[in-house]
């Protein structure tokens, strides 16, 4: 009695096969010979829906794996080491590994070029673009040296994701966050002599000066808040009517000091003030700045000329105006730089 | 070749398809009979009707393991995945680690995209003494599910083991399943080669092409199928479609870059 599914040749009067178990005895058989049949409208939908279910029952369980540590290595057998991650961090250094040694070097020189372009045109469209490009080059030098190490589609279609995702976490959002903590530009949009609109200042956040550290003459970028720019004042509502936010000046005198106009000449404690205002009252003045407040010259872009709802100071000067005024708690940072335009970069003194 | 054994050769006549047994036992409807309906359906592309025939075949002897394996194989070219899946197993529960059943079970539950159990069963399917072509079919098709680069070599040895043009053409159905025209074409056009009158592959082969864009490739194959089979619906109405989508002006410019 041959078996009709491994074809052995058994013992006659066997019921079953001795080496695959198959049955021997077919006529004693009791089974259905005319199969299941799936119903003729949404078998697609049907099939869909197990088809995802799997797919998600999968993930779940790759997911377990990758947790337990069983999971199939992610680049397969190729697994690039830390320090082939590391390297990835410097433009060009995997190229050079890899044996692209020209290329490597070129886009090293090239990511320092765009990296002096950014610092250069920093707070410009034209820095972000820069950015950018620098970031491109990084990332297809890396990529480059994966595929040029022999890895292939899906794996690198991974690393190049990790790739992206490390050079981001660790450069490209990291340190242009810090700089931007050490050096912020300032774009001026207005002229306020001696700037002009289009001038791109430099302060930095990180160093502000502590409240008595500036001195006259100084360039503060202040910040005001609501509760500076809506404040009661001699019983009545005294609005000012202009938004919150960063606004830049220059000091003119420190807490204690006096300030007085004598008609011509703004003084601060007996010597010239080093702003002058173009026209003032005839009547003289004069005020003592308060603790905790610096005496400030007109604000860059809220200048009399151009604020309709500040003509009532005119001809120009209240040295009891609160518009006069910041508190040194309000002081965010000193300019220190003139970046742009760069033939007249130079230190803001 | 059954085309020619209706010729007048000298000689003697010709031998009926029951191994020259009288004429009236031509009759005869065994399982051997309805196998080879099955398998002529098969070769013209219907599956529901190769499906029904098979069942015939284990009405009359349930010890035709042909049977069981082309039923499941016309479930799941059916699109009755879960059907085939529970088809295959209960087959299994009668030929135990049958190879051909493990694949078609493998080939269920990889369209179903469990590729473990697919896995699992196709390793099993291979580990079984013997050669098939089915379980190389197979081991491509979840080879191309899991995006695996050597999803051709099985295909390759697939068509080695078995080199019936019908193992080409099934192959190329399942690469068409897959959407992968490219590769597809040469399947049919192998096929084709070795079975240049059947108006299936031609359609088939007409259908990979229309996929990939040959404007006038599909039109060649479409008019081919129409030689061989006057009056099929399917490529006639494909022909028109064509036809008047040339005539457009959309149609007159896509020709200019080949489509």
């Amino acid at each position: 009695m041959q078996c009709v599914s491994c074809q052995f040749f058994n013992v006659p009067g066997s019921a079953a096969c001795g080496r695959c178990g198959t049955t021997l005895r077919f006529d004693q058989l009791d089974i259905a010979t005319t199969p299941p049949r799936a119903p003729k409208h949404g078998r697609w939908l049907r099939n869909a829906g197990l088809t995802w279910l799997n797919r998600g029952r999968e993930a779940v369980r790759s997911g377990r794996e990758v947790t337990t540590g069983e999971a199939r290595p992610f680049f397969g057998d190729d697994v690039p080491p830390l320090s082939e991650w590391l390297r990835m961090l410097v433009p060009g250094w995997p190229l050079r590994r890899v044996g692209a040694v020209t290329a490597g070097w070129a886009v090293l020189a090239g990511w320092l070029l765009l990296a002096a372009l950014a610092v250069l045109y920093v707070g410009t469209q034209l820095g972000g673009l820069v950015v950018g490009l620098a970031f491109s080059l990084h990332y297809s030098a890396g990529l480059s040296s994966f595929r040029l190490a022999g890895l292939q589609r899906l794996h690198l279609f991974r690393a190049g994701a990790l790739l992206a995702l490390l050079l981001v976490v660790v450069i490209y959002i990291p340190v242009p966050l810090l700089f931007n903590q050490a050096v912020q530009p300032i774009t001026v949009r207005q002229d306020f002599a001696p700037f002009k609109e289009g001038d791109v200042l430099l302060y930095s956040p990180a160093f502000a000066p502590r409240p008595g550290e500036v001195r006259p003459g100084q360039w503060i970028v202040f910040e005001l808040t609501w509760e500076d720019t809506n404040r009661l004042r001699s019983g009545y509502q005294f609005n000012v009517i202009m938004q919150p936010g960063l606004y830049m000046s220059r000091v003119l005198g420190r807490p204690g000091d006096l300030v007085r106009w004598d008609g011509e000449t703004l003084t601060v404690n007996g010597e010239p003030s080093v702003w002058q205002p173009a026209a003032g009252p005839k009547k003289a003045q004069s005020t003592t700045v308060p603790d905790g407040q610096y005496f400030i010259a007109p604000w860059t872009q809220y200048q009399y000329e151009n604020n309709p709802y500040q003509r009532g100071e005119r001809p120009g000067l209240n040295l009891e105006s609160p518009l006069r005024h910041v508190a040194a708690d309000r002081v965010r940072g000193r300019v220190f730089y003139k970046l742009h335009p760069l033939a007249e970069s130079s230190r803001v003194r | 070749m059954p085309r020619f054994d209706r010729l007048e050769l000298d000689g003697p006549p010709p031998e009926d398809d029951f191994g020259g047994k009288p004429a009236a036992a031509a009759d005869v409807r065994d399982e051997q009979h309805w196998l080879k309906q099955a398998d002529r359906e098969r070769r013209q592309g219907h599956h529901e009707t190769a499906l029904r025939m098979y069942s015939r075949a284990l009405e009359d002897n349930k010890a035709v393991i042909a049977a069981w394996v082309g039923q499941v194989q016309m479930l799941v070219l059916l699109g009755e995945y879960p059907e085939a899946e529970l088809w295959a197993r209960k087959a299994l529960e009668v030929f135990k680690n049958h190879p051909d059943l493990l694949a078609g079970r493998a080939q269920a539950f990889g369209r179903l995209g469990d590729k473990r159990q697919a896995m699992g069963a196709c390793d099993q399917a291979l580990s079984q003494p013997g050669e098939s072509a089915y379980r190389w079919v197979v081991r491509g098709e979840l080879m191309l599910i899991n995006k695996e680069s050597i999803d051709r070599h099985c295909f390759d040895k697939a068509a080695a083991a078995d080199p019936d043009w019908l193992v080409q053409a099934e192959i190329g159905l399942l690469l068409m399943h897959h959407k992968q025209p490219a590769k597809a074409l040469p399947r049919f056009r192998a096929a084709i080669e070795a079975e240049p009158e059947s108006p299936f592959l031609w359609m088939k082969r007409a259908d990979c092409e229309r996929a990939l864009g040959l404007a006038d490739a599909t039109a060649e194959s479409l008019r081919r199928v129409l030689d061989l089979a006057p009056g099929h619906p399917e490529a006639k109405m494909a022909l028109d479609a064509q036809t008047a989508r040339r005539g457009s002006l959309l149609g007159k410019l896509l020709g200019l870059f080949g489509h």
